[in-house]
């Protein structure tokens, strides 16, 4: 009784986590004019977003940053969930001044979906 | 409200041979914190400006005269970006917050929402161009551009033959209507009555172009991020010309051409307005007076060129005689 508990259990949290995943992917809609989850694709106006979280800001040798999030780089920014959380909050207020400029996410569960979504493409 | 002369430094960024232009700026600030994205200045000499406020959800209304702003809500999860006047004197805007076009009567402020269709998802909206016959055209950063019909209320809506970027978009005098797309890199024609879109292919690949805008001829100059170019398109002989902005690193986001076909561009890497001569090819620079002034968009009137500094919160006016 316990190990189908244990399995039921697996099979829920897997089907949330698939479930995080296409929500994830419907919020990342508001994203995807300027960024990319491919490794593939070519030139685009924001930088790739494989790997992000846990990464340090403005680290992609290859991609031209604003001054500010180069600033917050070397200040020792770094893409934690929390820190993407409260980015895509309320960008402006995060970190005003940068290229992106303005976009809000207000619901916290769509926060949670695109990290998961983040955290899902390596 | 503060008055700056600029002319003694802009003297020191032309060329000799060329005359430099007398140039008065005017600072309006703008609440903290609401994200003036895009202006409209209504064409009447003093008349109101508008502004996108992206992050307040609001439609600004700033008074030249006194320097008052006053806000207009746009409805519930309201995030425009552009605003333009359109041929009946209104604002009009792209607001992404709600995947709608948004109009507000100047006179009793009512505010009227045409949404996208739900089927197509959210579309990043990004700017708005009235054709010759009423209609308002717009793009749509996640890869449409579309029509409304404010008479009959029809929307249409098109896929971007090269997916996502579409971004800004502009009128001819004759009424044609132009897009840039950023993220593909090229300039498209639309057929206003098939709604079908032509690719022009810039001489620079990747240049990344963000604004274009027409001169009284028809000629589509184009601000290129990544290039850090100003280019011109001709359409009636298809050419091309280019020219490098001013500085070590330009990063040309908003263009527009005045009523005298002078070209002004914001130059987010020398942080600076800059203006140019196309009869003499020289530029003309405005340093910006604070950092990170952000000015992603440009529209005038006779003898004003208006430019809203998104990292500053605050609106600028170039005047010149």
């Amino acid at each position: 009784m316990r190990a189908l508990l244990a399995l039921l259990l697996v099979v829920a949290a897997e089907t949330a986590s698939a479930q995080d995943l296409q929500r994830g992917r419907r919020v990342f809609t508001r994203c995807v004019a300027c960024h990319s989850l491919e490794a593939e694709r070519g030139p685009t106006p924001g930088p790739g977003l494989i790997g992000v979280v846990g990464r340090a800001a403005a680290a992609l040798p290859d991609f031209e940053y604003s001054p500010k999030l180069i600033e917050a780089g070397r200040k020792g920014l770094v893409w934690t969930e929390d820190a993407l959380d409260r980015f895509v909050a309320d960008t402006e207020a995060f970190l005003p001044g940068t290229v992106m400029g303005f976009l809000s996410i207000p619901n916290a569960a769509d926060r949670r979906a695109l990290i998961e979504l983040l955290k899902s493409v390596r | 409200m503060r008055v700056v002369l600029l002319l003694a430094a802009a003297l020191l960024a032309i060329p000799a041979d060329a005359a430099p232009v007398k140039v008065e700026t005017q600072e309006f600030a703008v609440p903290a914190g609401s994200g003036p994205h895009d202006v409209a200045a209504d064409p009447s000499p003093g008349g109101y400006v508008w502004i996108a406020q992206q992050r307040a959800g609001a439609l600004g209304r700033l008074d030249p005269r006194t320097g008052k702003v006053d806000h207009i809500a746009l409805g519930s999860g309201s995030a425009p970006h552009g605003v333009i006047v359109g041929p009946d004197g209104a604002p009009w805007l792209t607001d992404g917050g709600q995947n709608a076009i948004v109009r507000v009567d100047p006179k009793t402020e009512a505010v009227t929402v045409w949404r996208l269709p739900e089927d197509g998802g959210y579309a990043n909206l990004n700017t708005a161009a009235f054709d010759g016959k009423g209609r308002i055209w717009f793009t749509g950063q996640n890869g449409i551009y579309g029509r409304l019909d404010p008479a009959s209320g029809e929307m249409k809506v098109w896929d971007a033959p090269k997916g996502r970027g579409p971004y800004g978009i502009a009128a001819t005098p004759k009424g044609g209507i132009f897009y840039v797309s950023l993220a593909g890199s090229h300039l498209a024609e639309i057929d206003i009555e098939t709604g079908e879109a032509k690719v022009i292919q810039p001489p620079t690949a990747g240049q990344g172009a963000r604004r274009v805008w027409s001169d009284s001829k028809g000629r589509l100059y184009i601000s290129e991020w990544n290039s850090g170019q100003l280019s011109r398109y001709e359409p009636e002989t298809k050419t091309w010309k280019l020219w490098k902005l001013p500085g070590a690193r330009p990063r040309a986001y908003a263009v527009y051409v005045d009523e005298r076909d002078a070209v002004w561009v914001s130059d987010w890497g020398a942080n600076a307005m800059v203006r140019f001569d196309p009869e003499t090819e020289t530029f003309q620079t405005f340093g910006n007076r604070e950092p990170n002034a952000n000015v992603r968009q440009i529209l005038g009137r006779k003898g004003e060129v208006w430019t809203p500094e998104s990292g500053l919160d605050r609106i600028v006016v170039y005047r010149f005689q």
